[in-house]
């Protein structure tokens, strides 16, 4: 199972095309994962469950190549989901705590100073020895990570769960349908798009739209060197829609008179910045010299939690030069002396977006921190490197 | 909704699939030769380490990310099979076979066919010294789909091209993953599916030679030699028996391919083919020191994406992190970074392991450097390799070099460049080790010299009983000179008795320095190209046909044969140049016995007009003519008399004549090859020409039925059409030769009245 999810991050990140659709299915074999293990294991309270599940992170992203952020991103979600139903049912059990389980941007605001208390001390846990901690994690260490009521055994946290695992599943599976109903929102008619690349969020999005009797022009950027954009027009002009492809360089001249411009997403990040095809950030670049709107279409499930200290390296990958140059074309001495670097991913600032479009709706990069605590846990938040 | 469909396929493809057995992969955990000396003294090739990593690993993961579901390594040391088994944590079934009397590859096929375990059609042949980042899923429906409509498509090569090697000035343009002793020649169909024609790999040969046969049936053949092999392929079990009829194939390579895709009789064949990879797609094999190298490097350069140090093979990944910083260095993260020194420099491509230790105002470049290595202050590495352990003390400089586990390089020494230093040698302090020196604290075993396989294995049973011995001899059989007082190390020797004729007539020296790191071949390709180009001189005076390439040549061919004497005779296709064929015939008629059956001349003169592509006219023509040469014809020699010598020659020769007219031009042959002698100038032609005698025997020929009317009088008809009073007239003005004729003609003239009265 897990080779099987490693070798299908693999094949979506090699070809130097990603294709939404093959990550959704690494997302949807990773919650089949979860729920078969789930299911299967022997585990009492929520704390043990975590710690399984935390495992499984682990492994579930080393065998992701550690270059597939939505693995982990479910397997957060999942145990935030965790850690809800325990802190529900301990509350209907005790009746006492005054609080509802519902989040507000109030509550969030006093709640974050005990949670940080809480994450250092055991991050002090952690520098002893890391390893050791994870491989036997002896009932002690376990003691201290949670709140007492995620020790004691709950039968009904099962089935709680699993509920919770389905509705992450049926999010999944109407991803494109919650998306694309906000086709019309956003394209009008007469609107000259602006994409760039390959993606199949954005494919579909301007389907719905031409569906709709709306009448645009969408021009694609060839996305050079891997030059999925071609790919990405054909499907288009296959649809109907009215396409033109410019090269990379014809960015900065054409969007005087672009409208819009619609950019796919490979994650988007704590601050609201955006990791999206190289060269989207050259294109969110022009875009916001000519002040026009920079709107990326994502699923929630690449809403990850982690900020972009490493600037353009966050999340990047560095891929083969051959779609480059050719192999064949380059001696003994070329190969020693020149380096070819080429990037997959380009880190986009959130001043340089203006929207998202999700299938739970429409945000700013400003609010997306707000949908991280919603989404996962604070004490998930951590990498599962 | 997406994910039920695609559930639901998977299922139909699963169900559709049950019969067929899931595929299996041969990983060939030994390479057979020992180009990997001295270092492989010390450890099968198989488990020296590539960029950290143990070199079967990457192939082991890259089977079970192709989707084999059973694996099976058939190796021959006994390390590689402990390490296979404890190694591979890949969910997928892995079974070894280890077998220490396998002395080669095809050895090692005859036993997987003697063993009975390879059930999938198609399976995957992989060398266990491979990387590579290929998609075989394409390949393998395509051998498939080959392999159902001929059963005998039995193979897919997997090649890659890499680019032709060329001088130009002083530097070589060559790709440095291919060897550089070997220069491999594919011919190519690429109207059938690339099917492979030739496979010829022997850099020592001037010309390939390629089947006319072969032109009929394929109209396109490309010969490449920008293709490197990448020592995957797509069998079917067949390949298996082929190997175990063949019980004296050694090499998949050069015997098994190179002899099927030469063989030329349909019915023999075993159809190979070959695939090329995508520009996007990496593939090499780690053959020599030199090509160890330059894969090294191109992993570290990423273009065996995803095969990169940051994306280890499964199993790695729990213990080792590496993260990739700027200029392609990698440094290992989880266990405990590299401690370098603020003043030193570390440049790309290269790779630090887990808690190495690098002191200040270091230089080094391009280096891959293992785990738990120490490096002292002022240090100099450039563009090589330190294992596991490896200790560098202060100021010493090493380049182009491959150090093993626990090294130790004193202060000051210098390694030169291409040296190999084998598992806990040690270099002295101050001593400078000469280019290209190998180096080991092992020796091989008598028993294992002329052996040019066994990486291991025999040397490896004598280890344990030997070892203690070793220990006390070892102190005495350094080579102080080279490794300085206070070193260690045996130098090691390419083998003089291995009598590798293939490899060029290099000497052996020269081919340990083509097979090490920093070798420019820059000479030896001028050399291996002065070769070929002088023997293709050669060729093209002897013939000018097959050289496909060079048109100029083909036709100074012609223009060489047409200013022959006898421009007539040479022209003939498949006819020897300057033969006169009637002469040679004639020759062999006079030779004949006339004891003998006339049935034998008949084979002989047949034969003969075959290999000349001769035809029947010149075999009459010149039959006629030895005739007459046996008669004694002479001044006095009266008319009856001649005709009865001649008739008694024709009892013993109409046979043979009347077998050979076939048709009217045999028959004026006969009848021309007698007016040739009687125009002849000597006393026989004055003899045939002046009196009744032409007449007479022109009678005889007719009457034995050997020439029939309508060829004599075509004769005369032609000679009719001549100018008047010309040479050849002469004898048709012969009075009684035109009352001859003109009876002929009423005799004609009166069967055809008869006949058409019938």
């Amino acid at each position: 199972m897990e080779l099987r999810l490693g070798r299908l991050t693999r094949q979506a990140t090699e070809g130097n095309v990603l294709h939404a659709a093959d990550r959704r299915v690494a997302v949807h074999k990773t919650v089949e994962l979860l729920r078969h293990m789930i299911g299967s294991t022997r585990w009492k309270s929520a704390a043990q469950l975590l710690h399984l599940l935390r495992g499984l992170g682990r492994e579930l992203h080393a065998a992701g190549g550690f270059r597939e952020p939505a693995i982990g991103n479910v397997v957060r979600r999942t145990m935030a989901a965790v850690r809800e139903e325990a802190l529900r049912e301990a509350q209907e059990e005790g009746g006492s705590e005054s609080s509802p389980g519902r989040l507000s941007l109030q509550s969030m605001l006093w709640a974050l100073p005990q949670q940080h208390v809480r994450t250092t001390s055991r991050s002090f846990h952690n520098v002893g020895d890391h390893q050791r901690q994870e491989s036997f994690a002896s009932e002690a260490d376990l003691q201290t990570e949670y709140p007492p009521s995620y020790y004691s055994s709950r039968p009904n946290l099962k089935q709680a769960v699993m509920e919770a695992i389905t509705e992450i599943f049926t999010d999944l599976e109407d991803l494109h349908k919650n998306i694309n109903e906000q086709a019309t929102n956003h394209i009008h008619a007469g609107e000259v798009i602006l994409t760039c690349g390959r993606s199949k969020t954005v494919e579909l999005f301007l389907k719905a739209a031409a569906a709709k009797k709306r009448e645009f022009q969408v021009i694609v950027c060839e996305g050079a060197p891997h030059y999925d954009g071609h790919v990405m027009a054909k499907e288009l002009a296959d649809a109907g829609i009215d396409t033109v492809v410019i090269p990379d360089s014809a960015i900065f001249a054409i969007m005087v008179r672009v409208n819009k411009v619609l950019l796919s997403a490979h994650a988007v990040l704590a601050n609201g910045g955006l990791v999206a095809n190289s060269g989207c950030n050259m294109v969110a670049l022009a875009a916001h010299h000519n002040s026009v709107p920079t709107v990326c279409i994502t699923g929630m499930f690449k809403l990850c939690p982690m900020y972009p200290h490493e600037g353009q390296d966050t999340l990047n990958d560095l891929v083969s030069p051959a779609s480059v140059i050719a192999y064949a074309e380059m001696s003994d001495q070329l190969l020693t002396d020149v380096e070819f670097v080429n990037p997959v991913h380009d880190y986009i600032k959130p001043e340089y977006v203006n929207l998202y479009i999700t299938n739970v709706g429409s945000f700013q990069p400003s609010f997306i921190y707000r949908l991280l605590a919603e989404y996962y846990h604070t004490d998930d938040w951590e990498s599962f490197e | 909704m997406v994910r039920k469909k695609a559930s639901s396929t998977e299922d139909t493809a699963t169900a559709a699939t049950k019969h067929e057995q899931p595929l299996q992969a041969v990983l060939l955990a030994d390479s057979f030769v020992n180009t990997f000396r001295p270092l492989s003294l010390d450890r099968p090739k198989m488990l020296c380490p590539l960029n950290n990593v143990t070199l079967i690993d990457y192939a082991v993961d890259f089977l079970a990310g192709a989707g084999v579901e059973e694996l099976i390594v058939v190796c021959v040391s006994d390390k590689v099979e402990t390490h296979v088994m404890q190694h591979t944590s890949l969910p997928i079934q892995v079974s070894v076979i280890k077998d220490s009397s396998l002395a080669n590859a095809g050895d090692a096929l005859r036993e997987l066919d003697k063993r009975d375990l390879v059930q999938s059609d198609p399976f995957i042949l992989m060398y266990g010294d491979v990387l590579t980042n290929v998609d075989v899923s394409g390949v393998i429906a395509a051998h498939k789909e080959r392999h159902k409509k001929d059963r005998s498509a039995i193979m897919t090569i997997l090649l890659k091209p890499v680019g032709v090697s060329d001088i130009c000035g002083s530097s070589t343009k060559y790709s440095s993953i291919r060897t550089t002793t070997e220069d491999l020649v594919v011919g190519i169909d690429p109207t059938q599916d690339n099917r492979i024609l030739v496979y010829d790999d022997k850099s020592s040969r001037a010309s390939v030679s390629v089947p006319c046969s072969f032109f009929a049936l394929h109209p396109q053949v490309d010969l490449r030699c920008d293709l490197l092999d990448c020592g995957i392929d797509i069998c079917s079990p067949d390949v298996l028996a082929r190997f175990t009829d063949e019980f004296d194939y050694s090499e998949i390579r050069r015997m098994f391919v190179a002899n099927s895709v030469a063989e030329e009789e349909e019915g023999l064949q075993n159809k190979i083919y070959a695939h090329l990879l995508a520009p996007s797609e990496y593939a090499a094999r780690v053959h020599d020191f030199s090509t160890y190298h330059a894969i090294s490097r191109d992993l570290l350069r990423r273009w065996c994406y995803p095969v990169v140090p940051d994306n280890l093979p499964s199993g790695y990944e729990k213990q080792y992190r590496y993260v990739l910083q700027r200029h392609c260095m990698y440094y290992e993260h989880r266990n405990g970074k590299a401690k370098v020194g603020r003043s030193s420099q570390v440049q790309g491509a290269g790779m630090i392991g887990t808690c190495c230790c690098i002191g200040e105002d270091c230089q080094i470049n391009c280096t891959v450097i293992g785990n738990h290595c120490h490096i002292a202050a002022n240090v100099n590495i450039q563009g090589s390799h330190l294992w596991d352990n490896v200790v560098v003390e202060e100021g010493a400089v090493i380049v182009q070099s491959i150090l093993a586990d626990g090294c130790l390089v004193k202060a000051g020494a210098v390694v030169q460049r291409g040296c190999i230093i084998g598992a806990g040698c040690v270099i002295g302090a101050g001593c400078v080790l000469p280019e290209y020196t190998r180096l080991s604290l092992k020796v091989e075993s008598d028993d294992n010299f002329d052996d040019d396989w066994g990486d291991d294995s025999s040397s490896e049973a004598s280890e344990g009983s030997n070892a203690k011995k070793e220990v006390l001899e070892s102190e005495a059989m350094y080579h102080k000179n080279v490794v300085g007082p206070d070193g260690k190390g045996i130098v090691w020797n390419y083998p003089l008795d291995d009598d590798e004729e293939e490899t060029e007539n290099l000497p052996p020296a020269e081919i340990l320095r083509a097979q090490s790191i920093g070798f420019n071949p820059t000479a030896l390709f001028a050399e291996r190209q002065k070769i070929q180009r002088e023997r293709e001189d050669c060729f093209s005076d002897e013939e000018s046909t097959g050289n496909i390439n060079d048109l100029g040549e083909y036709d100074g061919g012609i223009t060489f044969v047409s200013d022959d004497t006898n421009a007539q005779a040479a022209s003939i296709v498949g006819r020897q140049k300057g033969v006169d064929v009637i002469k040679e015939l004639k020759s062999i008629c006079l030779e004949y016995e006339p004891a003998s059956p006339i049935e034998n001349l008949a084979i002989e003169l047949n034969s003969f007009k075959f290999s000349q592509n001769a035809t029947y006219v010149d075999c009459t023509t010149a039959a006629t003519l030895a005739i007459l040469e046996q008669m004694s014809i002479t001044k006095d020699t009266t008319d009856g008399k001649l005709v009865q010598e001649f008739k008694s020659y024709l009892d013993h020769w109409a046979p043979l004549l009347q077998k050979m007219s076939i048709g009217l031009d045999e028959e004026k042959g006969i009848v021309l090859a007698l007016e040739q002698c009687a125009l002849e100038s000597n006393e026989r032609g004055q003899t045939l020409s002046s009196g009744t005698s032409f007449r007479f025997l022109l009678q005889t020929l007719h009457d034995e039925e050997i020439v029939s009317d309508e060829a004599i009088l075509s004769w005369a008809a032609d000679r009719q059409e001549d100018a008047d009073g010309s040479r050849l007239k002469k004898l048709l003005d012969l009075p009684l030769v035109k009352d001859f004729l003109e009876w002929l003609e009423q005799e004609s003239e009166d069967e055809d009245g008869s006949s058409e009265e019938d």
